[in-house]
């Protein structure tokens, strides 16, 4: 056969081949024919095989269709150029996905969102579940974590997930065997569950599942846009310029994907959440709100004078200092009417117990009918100690204005305080003065110059465990993000009227005294300037941060370093560096009429829990200042006043050129208001609840208007008050009403939730999906997702326009059972931790008796508590209904051990690896997060060796392995295990392959 | 080195005199640009100790920061310690402006192109300040001792996946680049001296606080044949191998003379005759950056504003010429100029760092160039609480209160020459509309001169 006619034979059968086999190419295949021939019809393969993942990517970060499709097709533009490029071991749709994930987030500019659910959620500890998150937050902490998960658990995923592929298919397209990509997404979406977890969000596995389920990309890339972007990728990869091919917007988005920006994703409400944990919001409330009828409503409390204590169900914490985001308060009339007073009588003494004589008392006030800023509270003197130390004081509460801590100050020593909601003082109580510290630093430039006129003042103090540093700078090494909620007695008030704050001087220098030693400190560095900051100073002279930074600045603490503007540790002779702050302003409107809007609450996040905040002025204009420069943009939340018929919303505002103000004008819109009551189905009665409605997938309604979005930033949503009645505004149309129970007992110091968890509304079944392992209910929403965790009821309601939707809503205690916890001699044993007592907010107890109420049963669904008694070093498990007549016994063993020795896959030992056990199981993981029986890190040896003590008989639980950065797991599979009491496990040699 | 030699130190002479011209040359090529009273000093003490100032690090006077060292440490600690990179940036341009170095500075900037390291991948800034450090100190070390510390620095060692580099799977990066931009330059070697390269250097990685570490496991022992040499070569001996080829000088001299010598201005002659002395001298930079700035060749008429300034240069060179050191400009806003202008500290496009030279001024660039100009005059635009005082600034140095008299002071001042007749025009025209200010008109005259062709070319 002559040489050219071989030619043409063989390009017509190339061409054959070409269209059969194209659709079945690998994705490699497919690139390298677009590399060496510019083949149109492979990169359209490619575009209708990765596409529909790639515009969902941007579609969760980026609402805005138009934007969703132009950076699709800058995604695969920056393909055609890069297509030689992409590195082998890397999957197409892993590469495809990052780059879509960059720049949707570029082009989004960064959306913090504050969050504004019940505190509640923030005494609970660092846990949070789904239905707290708004879906669209998950959705992007989801495709966060996906970013972090190593290529070839990633990979498998994105396209059995994301894709929608099956097994069979990703496993044909990864080249790898089906069994492969199945256990790699198993690993996978454990991997990932972790992550998520790091990030302060649990999820159930179906509610993973159903994450990832619901970011599955069904919808078709449109023909025109495939077709368009094919035709631009051929143009472009051989070198035409960008802007001649497509939209102005893309290639913008091009230039930045061509520098690769990489955007660390900011997490608000996560972010919030965890510093509302770790800062305690809540725990240590120092003023709290509670109407007039709410008061009626307490029982008097012996320990008082007065009916200080209130039905504890109507606690809800403001978190007042440090402007944790203090919800307006709007004064009644009639409630300023009824006034209490608590009689407080004690000593303030000094270290060694000797009198302080004219030590002065405070007790923090707040006399404005409107809360917006920390620095509304007063100072009120109540008292000065006589010459023995003795004082005799009154704390009043009327209406909103409630005084409930007392504060000891005298000139020379910190601070110390009583709060009297709390620690419930009786009989004479003791203030204790230690010698003060004070903190005396300098404030800079970023050009090393004094700032004068900056105004310094103490925020917050937190006094460490057995009031030393040292066990708090311990835990800091050991684990930044578990450390900061260490901290035992917090007092969030600023200190200025009881020792004065400062302003620094021409040297830049300030003093601020009475914070006190061996404190961790918060100060707030505002005014003069400069970006409000608020750095945390370790009252201890010779204080080195150094160490302590530097672990801020490892990844995994990105998002408190980053997103909260958590600026670290300093010395309490510090000199920080200030940046200028930023200016933001404009004017709120009403959307329909054009006419300004005052008193609107304006908030723009500075740091950790932080914020500035403005009330909008008769003109509507508002100004915020002080706000640190952030390149991705600055939200700002608008909250209209409680009365207005307005609803709030996050809008976002592009960072202006260095340091030149920010317009942002904000448009409101009204919504249609939902009132009812949330009753006790046992008592009849109305109790306190939050009640929040989430729109359903088919109402029309939402994001339809400015606001109408407000699911995703979880706005939507009022408070009962003490007879359970409540109306707040919303947007119409069909949705779910969500009820979670404040009220409640209040047991060994803690909230205790005699509530069970919500069920489906019998009416609409099909909308519940079972979670089976994890026994909750998941509903798929508007742009969102809800796992019946924490809520208490539900109900689907159709909300109607122009007019009022009434709904009665019932939450219901199920019923109780006695347990009795007893020692293998079946003694009766007080001071177990319980795992399990109740059904909602399923947090451990510790027992003062032996005897104790398990609350929310239902005899068709046992329940199984974990206890484990720290003292004896006794712990087991016991299974309860409801329906038993006597006190369930349960009986405690010695706990269980579990030895071993790991190497790596090299046949290397595993040595300085952190052995921890995971329990199956919210009691038991509850009881092991609180009060882990394992006590200190057990750490395996030179050799890999390791002994766990610590195992509660009949627990099921897994082996955490972690090293450094990564997890590891046994090769094969330890698996999930259960020990009986005092039984030795010796798991002999175990091979562990890294997870990461 | 012979009499006809380009790099015979200079002397002035009838035709190439000691002026206003070549001192603001000097500080321009080898600076960020002296002051009015700087200028002034260079012109009457000479040329002799006008270099040796700039050799010895004592260029800059005027607008030197009081104790620097420790305000420049603190200010990048805590840049650091905040891991926020336009902090870090600001700091950098923090010592540029307020430091008394402008030469190591200069060698930073070019060490920084050179090594063109970038946070987008390494992420995280305390180790870019550990580089930009590295190179702070070794500016003008004999290569060898600067190269050493690069191959062992933690950013450079995860810009170029060092660590993921081991035995049966090697990774090629910084063998590659260490050849190719680092030392000998593309065409001394053949992509199997990459491969054989990239087994030497097996086994380097970074201990968990970030020191260099041989991991003895992942090092591959063999034997290998880089550059026609057959060995068990370690990666130490691949750099020695690297530092003795007499391309690494070629490719250090053409460094150099980027930077110091206008485009087109140095012959192939010249430069080798540079690199065979850089060879001669253990390749010390200092030699050669000596022997440059003393040569008769730097202050050749046809080197004097031969060459498009940087970004940076643009940038920090007028706020150091105009005096504006108090109330001073903000360095985060100054580092975001560079940025925009195209020279993101921290963040070279890629690999093979700023293309530079005509490539600076793309239109957006030139656009850029004349808003900053115009910026740095109103004040605002820096961050600057006063805008430009031109009037007040001339008056200080004893200039004549006319718009002839100011123009002519702030020509000689920013470019070291005499106003020309058509800029007085052409400037007259342009500032017509500010008659009724006088001190407007005099800060417009200035910015618009910033934007002229001679302020983009030094």
């Amino acid at each position: 056969m002559a040489k050219a006619q071989f030619g043409a034979v063989q390009q017509h059968l190339r061409t054959l081949a070409r269209t059969q086999v194209q659709e079945e190419s690998s994705d490699r295949e497919l690139l390298n024919r677009f590399v060496a021939e510019r083949d149109e019809n492979a990169f359209i393969v490619l575009l209708k095989r990765h596409g529909p993942m790639v515009l969902h990517v941007c579609r969760r970060i980026h609402a805005n269709e138009q934007d969703a499709e132009d950076i699709l097709q800058a995604t695969y533009l920056l393909l055609a150029r890069k297509a030689a490029s992409i590195r082998k071991q890397e999957s197409l749709a892993s590469w495809l996905y990052g780059v879509a994930y960059r720049l949707a987030l570029g082009a989004r500019g960064q959306a913090v969102r504050r969050q504004t659910r019940e505190r509640r959620a923030a005494d609970m500890g660092k846990t949070s579940s789904i239905s707290q998150e708004a879906w669209q937050e998950l959705q992007e902490l989801l495709h966060q974590s996906l970013q972090q998960l190593p290529e070839r658990y990633r990979a498998p995923i994105l396209l059995c997930y994301l894709e929608g592929k099956t097994q069979e298919e990703a496993a044909r397209q990864l080249g790898c065997p089906l069994g492969t990509v199945r256990s790699r997404l198993a690993r996978g979406r454990d991997r990932l569950k972790v992550l998520l977890e790091r990030q302060g969000v649990r999820l159930t596995a179906t509610a993973l599942a159903a994450a990832l389920a619901e970011s599955n990309a069904s919808a078709a890339v449109p023909g025109a846009l495939v077709s368009a972007t094919a035709r631009a990728a051929v143009k472009y990869a051989t070198g035409t310029a960008a802007a001649a091919l497509v939209s102005s917007r893309t290639a913008a988005l091009l230039e930045t994907g061509l520098k690769n920006i990489t955007i660390t994703n900011l997490k608000a409400a996560t972010a919030i959440l965890l510093a509302a944990c770790a800062l305690g919001i809540g725990g240590g409330a120092v003023l709290t709100q509670v109407s007039a009828d709410q008061q009626q409503a307490s029982a008097k409390s012996p320990a008082l004078n007065e009916s200080e204590d209130r039905a504890r169900g109507n606690e809800e914490p403001s978190g007042l200092g440090q402007n944790r985001n203090p919800v307006p308060a709007v004064r009644d009339a009639a409630e300023s009417a009824s006034e209490t007073k608590v009689a407080v009588r004690g000593r303030v003494v000094d270290a060694d117990g000797k009198p302080i004589a004219a030590a002065k008392l405070f007790a923090p006030t707040v006399n404005e009918a409107t809360m917006i800023s920390p620095k509304q509270v007063v100072m009120e003197p109540v008292g000065v100690t006589s010459p023995d130390g003795r004082f005799d004081c009154t704390l009043r509460s009327s209406g909103a204005n409630r005084q409930a801590l007392l504060i000891a100050y005298a000139p020379g020593y910190g601070v110390d305080w009583l709060d009297t909601q709390k620690d419930k003082p009786s009989g004479e109580v003791t203030l204790r003065l230690a010698k003060d510290l004070p903190i005396a630093g300098r404030i800079v430039n970023t050009e090393g110059k004094p700032v004068p006129g900056v105004s310094v003042s103490i925020a917050a103090i937190y006094v460490p465990a057995n009031e030393n540093l040292n066990g708090y700078l311990e835990g800091w090494m050991r684990n930044v993000r578990d450390n900061l909620g260490s901290p035992i007695k917090r007092l969030y008030v600023p200190l200025d009227g009881a020792s004065k704050g400062a302003t620094t001087d021409q040297e830049g220098k300030f003093t601020l005294h009475g914070a006190g030693p061996e404190r961790i400190v918060n100060v707030t560095i505002e005014g003069g300037g400069v970006a409000r900051s608020t750095p945390y100073i370790i009252t201890r002279v010779g204080f080195d941060p150094k160490p302590y930074n530097d672990l801020l600045l490892k990844k995994e603490n990105d998002n408190l370093r980053v997103l909260n503007r958590f600026l670290g540790l300093y010395p309490p002779n510090l000199t920080f560096v200030a940046e200028p702050g930023k200016t933001i302003e404009g004017v709120v409107k009403d959307a329909a009429t054009g006419k300004p809007l005052a008193g609107c609450r304006l908030y723009s996040m500075t740091g950790f829990g932080e914020g500035v905040v403005v009330l909008s002025d008769a003109a509507g204009k508002y100004k915020l200042e002080g706000v640190p420069k952030r390149a991705q943009g600055y939200t700002i939340s608008a909250s209209p006043p409680a009365q207005a018929s307005f609803l709030g919303r996050n809008v976002t505002g592009q960072d202006t050129e260095g340091f030149s103000p920010v317009r942002l004008d904000i448009d409101l819109v009204r919504g249609v208001v939902v009132t009812g009551r949330v009753t006790d189905k046992q008592t009849g009665k109305g109790i306190v609840a939050g009640v929040r409605t989430a729109p359903l997938p088919d109402n029309k309604f939402f994001g339809a208007k400015p606001g109408f979005d407000n699911y995703r930033h979880d706005r939507t949503m009022g408070s009962t008050g003490a007879d359970g009645r409540f109306r707040f505004m919303t947007i119409p149309g069909r949705a779910l009403i969500l009820v979670q129970a404040h009220a409640g007992d209040i047991f060994q110091g803690q909230y205790l939730s005699p509530y069970r968890r919500a069920v489906p509304d019998p009416d609409h079944l099909g909308l519940f999906k079972h979670d089976v392992d994890e026994d909750s209910w998941t509903v798929t929403t508007a742009g969102g997702f809800e796992s019946l965790n924490i809520e208490n009821a539900v109900k689907v309601i159709d909300i109607k326009e122009g007019s009022e939707t009434t709904v009665e809503l019932f939450v219901d205690r199920g019923v109780t059972a006695k347990i009795s916890v007893q020692d293998g001699d079946g003694k009766p044993l007080t001071g177990a931790w319980v795992g399990g007592l109740t059904d909602s907010w399923p947090i451990t107890y510790k027992l003062q008796e032996a005897i104790t109420t398990v609350h929310g049963l239902n005899p068709a669904k046992p329940r199984t508590l974990a206890i484990y008694h720290p003292a004896k070093r006794l712990g087991g498990t016991v299974v309860v209904r409801g329906d038993e007549k006597e006190p369930v016994i349960a009986r405690l063993g010695s706990l269980g051990k579990v030895t071993g020795r790991m190497r790596d896959t090299e046949g290397n030992p595993l040595s300085d690896a952190e052995i921890s056990i995971n329990p199956r199981g919210e009691p038991a993981s509850e009881l092991y997060r609180f009060a882990d029986p394992t006590g200190k890190p057990v750490i395996t040896d030179e050799q890999g060796r390791f002994a766990l003590d610590g195992v509660v008989p009949g627990i099921a639980f897994y082996l955490q392995i972690q090293k450094g950065d990564s997890y590891f797991a046994g090769k094969p599979k330890i698996g999930l295990r259960q020990l009986k009491p005092g039984e030795s496990l010796n798991l002999g040699d175990l091979t562990m392959e890294p997870l990461r | 080195m012979n009499s006809t030699s380009a790099w015979v130190p200079y002397t002035p002479d009838a035709r190439s005199p000691w002026t206003a011209r070549r001192v603001v040359h000097l500080h321009r090529r080898a600076g960020f640009a002296a002051t009015w009273g700087e200028i002034q000093r260079d012109l009457r003490d000479g040329p002799g100790p006008s270099i040796a100032r700039i050799l010895a690090g004592k260029a800059y006077t005027e607008g030197v920061a009081q104790e620097l060292e420790a305000t420049a440490k603190m200010l990048g600690d805590s840049a650091a310690s905040s891991g926020d990179a336009p902090r870090f940036k600001a700091a950098w341009i923090y010592r540029t402006l307020f430091g008394p170095d402008p030469l190591t500075e200069r060698l930073v900037l070019m060490w920084h192109n050179h090594f063109a390291t970038s946070n987008l991948k390494v992420d995280n800034i305390a180790a870019m300040r550990a580089q930009i450090e590295v190179f702070r100190t070794l500016a003008k070390a004999p290569f060898g001792e600067l190269l050493r510390a690069v191959v062992h620095d933690q950013a450079m060692l995860v810009w170029l996946d060092a660590p993921a580099n081991r035995k049966g799977r090697p990774n090629e990066n910084l063998a590659r680049e260490l050849m190719e931009l680092f030392t000998i330059g593309i065409g001394h070697y053949t992509e199997a001296d990459v491969k054989e390269a990239a087994r030497a250097l097996t086994g380097w990685g970074l201990s968990k606080r970030g020191l260099f570490l041989l991991r003895p496991l992942h090092h591959d022992d063999g034997a290998k044949t880089i550059l026609g040499k057959t060995g068990r070569w370690q990666g130490e001996d691949l750099v020695a191998m690297l530092l003795d080829s007499p391309f690494t000088a070629d490719r250090l001299a053409m460094r150099l003379t980027e930077i110091f010598m206008g485009e087109g201005i140095v012959d192939a002659a010249a430069l080798g005759e540079l690199a065979g002395g850089l060879h001669r001298h253990n390749l010390d930079i200092g030699w050669a950056v000596e022997t440059i700035v003393r040569s008769q060749a730097f202050f050749a008429d046809k080197n004097i504003a031969s060459r498009i300034v940087s970004p940076v240069e643009y940038v920090v060179a007028p706020i150091r010429a105009l005096e504006l050191f108090d109330p001073a400009p903000s360095t985060l806003v100054l580092a975001e100029w560079t940025a925009r202008l195209g020279q993101d500290l921290g963040y070279p496009p890629n690999v093979g760092g700023w293309p530079g030279g005509k490539a600076w001024l793309d239109t957006r660039a030139m656009i850029g160039r004349s808003n900053y100009a115009s910026a740095l005059a109103a004040g605002g635009g820096i961050s600057r609480s006063a805008p430009l005082d031109a009037i007040g600034l001339a008056a200080r140095h004893g200039v004549k209160q006319d718009f002839a008299s100011i123009v002519g002071f702030y020509a000689k001042l920013l470019f070291g020459m005499e106003a020309k007749r058509s800029w007085l025009d052409r400037l007259a025209v342009a500032i017509e509309r500010d008659h009724a200010d006088q001190a407007q008109s005099a800060r417009h005259a200035v910015g618009m001169m910033l934007a002229m062709p001679e302020a983009n070319i030094g």
